[in-house]
């Protein structure tokens, strides 16, 4: 195989040359049976979702649907039906965007999976998006209760310290590049998975302090980094006599990262570093474009940034500088001027339809001109092989809840690429219990019948990356991840043994029918 | 009347609390009521001196004193922040290079330090609001390699000329002999290792550093390196308090790590060289030396930056929203009328209450006069605009309110301000009864905010408050009425820029006032046990100074200082110290500056 060519990467905010890396592409067993390797895992999460189902859902078609019995349901998947409307192409009216971007190509490079449950009150989250479901709001008994017993780490960093994940980390420099806080968390010693499960802050918050950070100025180096020497100093003061064996224990956590940061300064990359971001974008953080001036209720400064964020993010994964990118994305990509989470998200339900016509229309701008547009980009990265960057990836969308804000039922997954062909795409997947009907209070808008879990979710990502089960699983608690079946529900009139059988629960260890491959 | 009023909230505070004894309902005692819950175990209680205006049975429970426990300590503290990055720019200030050339240092590593994580609030487990970022002791590989980058490129730029290599290590470092670059290099580290480890650097960390250095010791390169390991050093990144583990106890701590506790408290950077010098020639480990330390520290204005930390995460004013975000909407221009908020106005409130507490600490005041002082600090026109006076120019003696209305804290803007046109209660209430009483306020029941109930548009505030919180035999009416909305009903006579009124503005969608109803202030507080209806924030803020909102300060500053959460039953003379001087009315500061003199201060458990 010859990879000699370039490709180039043009954005907003960046141009970068990047040559095609062999290890960019995986090999071996997996290319020996048609897949090729399942590289990059990306997933953006999005606050509040409360998105009504006929905005946010490709709708069943009356013909052609697949239909399977599996864990005591029917299940059903059917092709994405892209329709073109004046400039504007969509499968839904969320996912809608220019016809020129969101093309039949890269439709057929999308899926929609719905009907993924929480089975027990989370309210607001951050956490759960990856399988922490202790960061929560602690809104409600569950939700309490959460906090203390389901802290885990998220399935970001079991991926990334999974010696099946990164089995070459000649070029890593980052083994999970975490966009914003409160969505990514691992352990104290992440390489000895102890201590204490904590929050991963962002390497960076700004596209200039992210590039600064993926291609850090080399300069010409006169003599050897004094990493070593670093750890050399932290293993004498450990043996000090007059410290505590805790803190001793405090110091080999300190070691450890100690020990990443000397690989990270031994990686390389051979890609050329991007041009810099440029202003007004470059140094704004997250909470700068939503919040303020000329971002703040400017969806076309905003959906600006986040471009520049995805030039840097593809950069990132083309370089092969890291594989794993996950970040909450706040959704206020609209004009609206007022309290977003009190009298938008928590007024979506409003009978008028008026908050849920704002909402509705921000999550459209967010897959139109973020998402797509990232989706577009990786899909521009050809490795070499007939093949995209966005086909040996995962690029998923989650949502903090289902169609109703505090209530994750019927979550829906937005996903791109196929993950090296483990994925199917071009299709829509429904996992709901047609059968059943959760009850809750507005049944005008929503009605939400019982899906499979969202740890099933959860472990089909892990397994479509070849992280072993039994790295993560613990079966004799629940299939898939995380280890946390609570199931005292509080709200809902039907029997959660109805609506969640233990059926259910075993099935939550497969990887997902009729997505899988 | 009395009676039936008693009842009343006896079950909707019970309900809240689960209270109910066997169907029958109890009477409200201290003990289920307005005392402070705390996350503590617990521990005895004993009378108090409360009384007052309160219940003829209530009395604020006291924390017992266990003089044989043995409290829980943290391991190896990592500095926060903000300790961080001041001890890089004093490091820099006192590294004995030129002005100009500890601008062009400070500016070079701007960037550098940008990075370093910023501390989490920690706070109560379980409860969503406040903390403080103190108490975040995670490590995270930001810390590591900020740190790491921090150092080299400081190394870098401290030795990047001959004038600095000079300024820096002597004039050693420069000259064209070699044959006194060993030394030289040796001397260096003894003297800026001290700075750096804030203690004298031992033999073998001499000889460790020195091993960096090739056949040219003092060359830029070596140098940059030596300067690098030596930012990259456990003694630098953390508190590095060292014991005795095979001690029968705790171990007392040595001069040098009881100069680095007592700074770091204070001033949240190293020792300055009068503390160092004290430590060294042994007087910080005398009792008068050590007092008359902890009275300069406190006395110097660089202790202000940690009382700003300790009042503003303990009164929570990150939750107070930037207050200009709704402009250009018809409602909120025609509330906001011509007190059209700026970006910054939010941050001059906050500013405001934290003059106030300074203010409090430096004038001999005690901590009662953090709720009742009526002294007004509004520097801005613009705030001061909402007072109604002018604005203070920051000398002499702050005037008083001129509004009649300003009773105290709760009645400062930045107690007040909610960023929309509309007051918010129930935040307002929470704020106080969680965040100034420290009492646990069980989650919102499932769903509680997530389904809209149908409310006339001629509803004050309060009223949509009541019809949403109150509707008979619903989940929320429990908590909102016994614990949250009274506490947020009793500033109802302050709009949401913090004005003063005696009536609600209800404006159309256009901005029009389509009618004006009067406000109600008047509430059945349950604090200090009191259940009789009161009118203003001034009542309130007397039924919090017999007890509860002391408490509280005791448990506040604890952990503040201590950095970690208390335990009532281990940390309980410490805790009960600190009550009882805060409920004698003592000034504030003797109270602060009480803790750095107590024993558990000055020791350390290594066992």
């Amino acid at each position: 195989m010859t990879l000699s060519r370039r490709w180039v990467l043009r954005g907003m905010g960046a141009t970068v040359a990047i040559p095609v890396l062999p290890s960019l592409l995986g090999a071996g067993d997996a290319q020996a049976q048609g897949m090729m390797e399942a590289r990059n895992f990306i997933n953006l999460g999005t606050h509040h979702g409360a998105c009504w189902e006929r905005f946010m859902c490709p709708t069943l078609p009356s013909t052609g649907v697949t239909r399977q019995m599996y864990a005591g349901r029917e299940i059903r998947s059917f092709a994405l039906t892209r329709t073109v409307a004046g400039s504007n192409a969509g499968v839904s009216p969320v996912l809608t965007a220019a016809e020129g971007r969101f093309t039949e190509a890269l439709k057929n490079k999308m899926f929609v999976a719905r009907g993924f449950d929480v089975p027990w009150y989370l309210g607001h989250h951050t956490g759960g998006h990856l399988g922490n479901f202790a960061r929560n709001d602690a809104n409600g008994t569950d939700g309490a209760l959460a906090q203390q017993n389901a802290v885990r780490a998220t399935i970001d960093q079991v991926m990334a310290w999974s010696p099946s994940f990164y089995t070459d980390l000649t070029s890593v420099r980052e083994r999970v590049l975490v966009l914003s806080g409160r969505m990514s968390y691992a352990w104290q010693n992440p390489d000895t998975k102890s201590g204490a499960i904590q929050e991963i802050t962002p390497q960076a918050d700004s596209p200039q302090a992210l590039f600064r950070r993926l291609f850090p100025s080399t300069g010409m180096q006169q003599r050897a980094p004094i990493v070593d020497k670093v750890l050399e100093n932290y293993r004498r003061v450990r043996t000090n006599p007059r410290l505590s064996r805790v803190d001793r224990d405090r110091l080999d956590d300190h070691i450890q990262r100690v020990s990443e940061l000397q690989r990270r300064i031994g990686s390389t990359s051979a890609c050329t570093p991007p041009t810099p971001p440029a202003a007004p974008y470059a140094n704004a953080s997250m909470g700068a474009v939503i919040y303020n001036a000329p971002f703040a209720r400017n969806p076309t400064e905003q959906t600006a940034w986040f471009r520049v964020m995805n030039d840097l993010v593809v950069a990132a994964l083309g370089c092969g500088l890291t594989r794993v990118v996950v970040g909450l994305v706040n959704p206020y990509l609209s004009t609206y001027a007022g309290d977003w989470h009190q009298d938008v998200a928590h007024q979506a339900d409003a009978a008028d339809g008026l908050r849920q016509d704002t909402l509705w229309r921000s999550y459209n701008t967010f897959f139109r001109d973020v998402f797509v547009d990232l989706a577009a980009k990786l899909d521009a990265v050809n490795v070499g092989t007939g093949q995209t960057l966005l086909d040996r990836s995962l690029l998923v969308w989650t949502q903090e809840s289902g169609h109703r804000t505090h209530d994750y039922r019927d979550g829906v997954v937005v996903g791109f690429g196929s993950a090296g062909g483990r994925l199917s795409t071009g299709i829509a997947v429904d996992y709901r219990n047609l059968n059943l009907r959760l009850e809750s209070a507005n049944e005008m808008n929503i009605i939400t019948r019982p899906g499979l879990l969202w740890h099933q979710w959860l472990g089909t990502v892990l397994q479509t990356f070849g992280i072993p089960q039994a790295e993560w699983e613990r079966p004799q608690v629940n299939g898939g991840y995380p280890d946390y079946n609570f199931a005292n529900l509080q709200w809902q009139a039907i029997n959660a043994q109805t609506a969640w059988p233990q059926a259910v629960w075993r099935a939550a260890g497969d990887r997902l029918p009729l997505l899988s491959v | 009347m009395r009676t039936s009023v008693l009842a009343l909230l006896a079950v909707v505070v019970s309900a809240c609390s689960g209270a109910i004894m066997g169907g029958m309902v109890e009477p409200m005692t201290s003990a289920t009521g307005g005392g402070s819950s705390g996350t503590g175990t617990g521990g005895g209680s004993t009378p108090a001196t409360g009384g007052g205006s309160s219940g003829p049975t209530w009395q604020v429970e006291r924390f017992a004193c266990d003089a044989q426990a043995t409290p829980d300590e943290l391991p190896l503290r990592r500095l926060t922040q903000r300790q961080y990055l001041n001890v890089v720019n004093d490091l820099i200030a006192r590294s004995g290079l030129g002005a100009t050339d500890r601008t062009a240092v400070t500016t070079a590593l701007r960037d550098e330090l940008a990075p370093f994580p910023a501390d989490r609030l920690v706070g109560v487990p379980g409860e969503k609001h406040g903390g403080f970022t103190r108490l975040d002791q995670a490590l995270q590989q930001g810390h590591v390699d900020t740190s790491y980058t921090v150092a080299t490129e400081a190394g870098r730029e401290l030795t990047s000329t001959t004038a600095r290599r000079t300024a820096l290590v002597g004039a050693c470092a420069t000259d064209t002999s070699t044959a006194n670059d060993a030394q030289c290099l040796r001397d260096f580290i003894t003297r800026f290792g001290r700075l750096v480890h804030r203690r004298p650097v031992t033999p073998e960390d001499v000889t460790f550093y020195t091993s960096v250095a090739g056949t040219t010791p003092v060359d830029a390169a070596v140098l940059a390196d030596v300067i690098g390991l030596m930012l990259t050093s456990p003694q630098f990144l953390y508190h590095f308090e060292e014991g005795d583990p095979m001690a029968a106890g705790p171990s007392p701590l040595d001069a040098f790590a009881l100069a680095s506790r007592l700074s770091f408290h204070f001033w949240q950077t190293m020792p300055d060289d009068a503390l160092l010098a004290a430590a060294q020639d042994g007087s910080l480990l005398t009792e008068a030396g050590y007092a008359a330390q902890v009275e300069r520290l406190f006395a110097d204005a660089r202790t202000n930056q940690a009382l700003d930390d300790f009042f503003s995460q303990w009164w929570r004013n990150d939750e107070l929203p930037p207050l200009n975000t709704r402009i250009g909407t018809p409602i909120f221009d025609a509330f906001a009328g011509a007190n059209v908020p700026s970006a910054t106005l939010h941050d001059e409130m906050n500013a405001e209450v934290l003059e106030l507490a300074r203010h409090v600490a430096r004038t001999n005041a005690s901590v009662d006069e953090l709720l009742t002082s009526r002294r007004f600090f509004a520097r801005s026109p613009a705030l001061a605009a909402l007072y109604g006076q002018p604005a203070w120019d920051g000398t002499g003696t702050p005037p008083e309110f001129v509004q009649p209305e300003r009773h105290g804290l709760l009645t400062r803007a930045a107690f007040l301000a909610s960023g929309s046109a509309n007051t918010r209660p129930v935040m307002k209430g929470f704020r106080v009864r969680n965040g100034l009483l420290c009492t646990s306020i069980p989650p919102p029941p499932p769903g509680a905010m997530a389904t809209p109930i149908p409310l006339s548009p001629d509803l004050t505030t309060r009223e949509t408050v009541e019809q949403i919180t109150e509707q008979p035999m619903s989940s929320c009416r429990g908590c909102h009425i016994g614990l949250l909305n009274p506490l947020g009903f009793v500033t109802e006579n302050f709009d949401a820029l913090g004005r003063v009124r005696t009536s609600q503005r209800l404006f159309s969608d256009d901005g029009m006032v389509r009618l004006e109803k009067p406000i109600s202030t008047r509430t059945a507080p349950n604090v200090a046990g009191f259940f009789e209806p009161v009118d203003h924030a001034g009542q309130v803020h007397e039924l919090m100074r017999q007890g509860e909102f002391q408490t509280c300060f005791a448990r506040q500053y604890f952990r503040f200082t201590f950095q970690r959460m208390e335990d009532d039953a281990k940390d309980g003379c410490l805790l009960r110290s600190l009550q009882d001087d805060a409920l004698a009315g003592k000034p504030m500061a003797e109270v602060l500056k009480a803790v750095a003199l107590a024993p558990s201060f000055k020791r350390r458990d290594v066992r």
